[in-house]
Parts: structure tokens; sequence; C-alpha cells
């Protein structure tokens, strides 16, 4: 087991996998016969960009998907505490909010994350953060079926990710921010605030499943096209985004993975 | 007098650069310290040691030009940063890069729990009440 290794790029030989990286500031080189990549929608599309795949494979960095989520937050009279207790212990599993391409999560924010989505700069930040023990949020997910985007190396070392806020995106949200006042007013908030700023954390796509290296990447055997010695099986191989949390999916993908890889070793 | 951090990432100059645009987003009030005189700047190579190669030399870059602007001007490169979530103008995707770098950095520095060697006063979490706590 290498740990703290990361992994930079990866050289196919006729016999054997090279992965290039570092570990410590110092160089490394790992080998193998075959490499399973699992560095999801953020490392594993990079990845194979460093190595030299993107002209081979057209369809590397396509179908990024991340079902964009968005926090609402409500000032109540009485100490709440949000931040305590069991982290996500509620759920909202009313079947109509899905129908209609969004879900709740009471995602309570810690300070950082609170005081950069709500804050602003100044004085604003503690009036905000003042009353941080009588603010309850709603974390809005939106189902992402809109026109995929895309992940690519920028120019100068690091990665682009275009995703931008497509219509049907925006009437989702419109459509669930309306849910989420009107919750909010029956808690009795005093005060409710909507965050515009879109981020995610399920990132997935760019390195999809599909039979077309024009606009996929890995065959349905989770070998990346034309490569028998290197697997992928993350959230980047999602041919496009389900509508809810990814991990049981990656899980299920990497049972099926390991199913293949056994039967082909 | 506090002495001044050093970094394994940014130099002096860049360093002071973060503590003028820490103090914009974080000014202090008559309950919370400044960015600068919470001192959490102290604690700025643990961040950025994790930061992406090249969003590091980007950081750099900034940070050395921002040195050189007078803090009004400072002060209106943030709030178009802020801006540039509500309305829609030339270059506020870049304006939005750029608030989450410096917004995120400043106060992820200032909300980490974590204080300068000479700072005697109550960090801002303690002031919050946040208590994380799973009973």
């Amino acid at each position: 087991m290498v740990t703290r290794f990361h992994a930079h790029d990866l050289e196919v030989r006729r016999d054997e996998v090279t992965v290039r990286g570092h570990r410590d500031g110092k160089g490394l080189e790992l080998h193998g016969r075959h490499v399973v990549l699992a560095a999801g929608a953020m490392g594993t599309p990079p990845l194979l960009f460093r190595s030299g795949y993107g002209k081979r494979i057209p369809g590397l960095g396509r179908h990024f998907t991340c079902h964009p989520q968005f926090m609402a937050c409500a000032r109540l009279d009485a100490v709440v505490d949000a931040h305590r207790g069991f982290f996500q212990s509620v759920g909202c599993s009313d079947s109509r909010f899905e129908e209609r391409g969004f879900k709740f999560e009471t995602n309570f924010m810690p300070p950082i994350i609170f005081s950069m989505l709500f804050g602003g700069a100044g004085g604003s930040v503690y009036d905000m953060i003042g009353d941080y023990r009588r603010m309850a949020c709603l974390e809005i997910s939106i189902r992402d079926d809109d026109e995929p985007g895309a992940i690519r190396p920028r120019h100068g070392g690091g990665t682009v990710i275009d995703r931008p806020l497509g219509a049907s995106h925006r009437d989702k949200l419109a459509d669930a921010t309306q849910v989420v006042h009107e919750c909010f007013v029956q808690m009795g908030a005093t005060d409710t605030w909507f965050c515009p700023r879109a981020f995610s954390v399920h990132p997935m796509g760019g390195c999809t499943l599909g039979s077309d290296p024009a606009d996929a990447a890995v065959d349905e055997s989770f070998h990346l096209f034309g490569e028998e010695r290197v697997y992928v099986c993350d959230s980047s191989t999602f041919p496009n985004a389900p509508g809810r949390n990814p991990s049981l999916t990656v899980m299920a993908l990497a049972l099926r993975a390991s199913e293949v890889m056994l039967r082909e070793a | 007098m506090r002495p001044e951090p050093s970094s394994a990432y940014l130099t002096g100059l860049q360093i002071r650069a973060l503590v003028r645009v820490g103090n914009i987003y974080l000014p202090g009030n008559a309950e919370f310290l400044s960015f600068e005189e919470l001192g959490c700047v102290e604690h700025v190579d643990g961040v950025v040691a994790h930061a992406d190669a090249a969003d590091l030399r980007m950081l750099r870059i900034l940070l050395t030009a921002l040195w050189f602007l007078p803090r009004s001007l400072l002060g209106k490169i943030v709030g178009l940063g802020l801006r540039a979530f509500h309305e829609d103008f030339p270059l506020a995707a870049t304006f939005r890069e750029l608030d989450y770098g410096l917004n995120g950095l400043a106060k992820t520095l200032y909300f980490s729990g974590r204080k300068g060697s000479t700072c005697p006063e109550p960090d801002p979490l303690e002031l919050m009440g946040y208590s994380p706590k799973v009973e």
C-alpha cells in the first residue's frame, strides 16, 4: 500500500502500466500489469488528459454533469444550533419534488462555508455569523438533465470545468426556491436568504461508459478505449446524471467492474 | 509589534497583500477581531499546501499585483467579485473566480479555529458558539 501518492499521468507499455507521480515532494513511479483509475470525475479525466489521451479519445472530457446545488438559510427567533447532532439526519422523500426535478437536504454549513456563501464582505459578515446559532439551512439539489458540460485541461496547467446553468436548471431552481421559502415561512423565519452561488459535490462524467470513442471514453467492460490494461471505475463513467446522490451507483459499478476484472484475469 | 508570518509558499509581500484583502472581507467589529488582528494568516501554509500547482501560481501573481493597488481599488475589486454572483457584466466570470480564491482563502483562515501565536482574544468560532457535537 502506497499512501499520500499523487498520481500525475500514466504510460501503457506492452506488458505493464507505469503510473508517474510524487509522494512527499519526491517523484515516484509505480508499475503493474493493470491499473484501475478511481480518482473521480475531477481526477480521472485530468489524469488521462495529462497522459496524452485527449487526441486519441475525442469523447474524453465530455458529458460532465454535477447536480447544481444551492443553499438557502433562514433566521429564526429561537436558537436551533443546526450545526449540532448527526449530519444529514433528516431527509425529504416526497416524490413530488423529485418529479419536479429537485430534492432537498439538511446540510448545515460550517462557519467557513456559511460566511463565504452568505456573508459577503465587511459588516454584513458579522450580521450573519453573529446569529449563526439561530440559522436554519436547506440545500437545494437540481437534477442535471440540461445539455451536459465538459472538463478539459487549462492552458498553463490545471483543469477547466465548463458547466453553465441552463434554462432547465433555472426553472427547477425557481420552483424549488418557492417551496423552500414557504417552508421557512411556516417555520416562523424572520429573514430568508438564497445564495446565488451554485456549487456541487456530485461531479460526474467526463470519462463516460459508451460504445463510441467520439462520445465516450470507456467501453462496457470498463476499459479505457484501446487500452486493455487500463480500467476506469468511478463517477466519471456516468453517461448522465442520475438525479440523486451518486455514491450507491459508484459502489454498484465497482461491484460490476470487479466481476469483469476477475473474469478477464 | 506582531511578528511577520513566514510561509514556504508565499513571499512577505504576498502575505501582506493577503492581510490587506482579508481586512476588507473581515474588518472586525466590537465583538470580533479583524482578519489582521486575529493573526490567522500565520497558518496560511496549512491551506495553500493543498492547492493545485497552477492555482497556487496564479494566487502568487494575483497577490503580488494586489499589493500595489490602493485600498479603495482593492475594495472595488472585492465588491465586483461579490456582485458577479448576482448580475452579469463583462469579466463577471473572472471576478467570480477571483472571489472564490480570495474570499475562500480569507474566510478559511479566519474561521479555521486557529489564530496568531500572540493573539490573546477568543477566536471567531468561540464567539459564535460553534460547537459541533454528536450527543
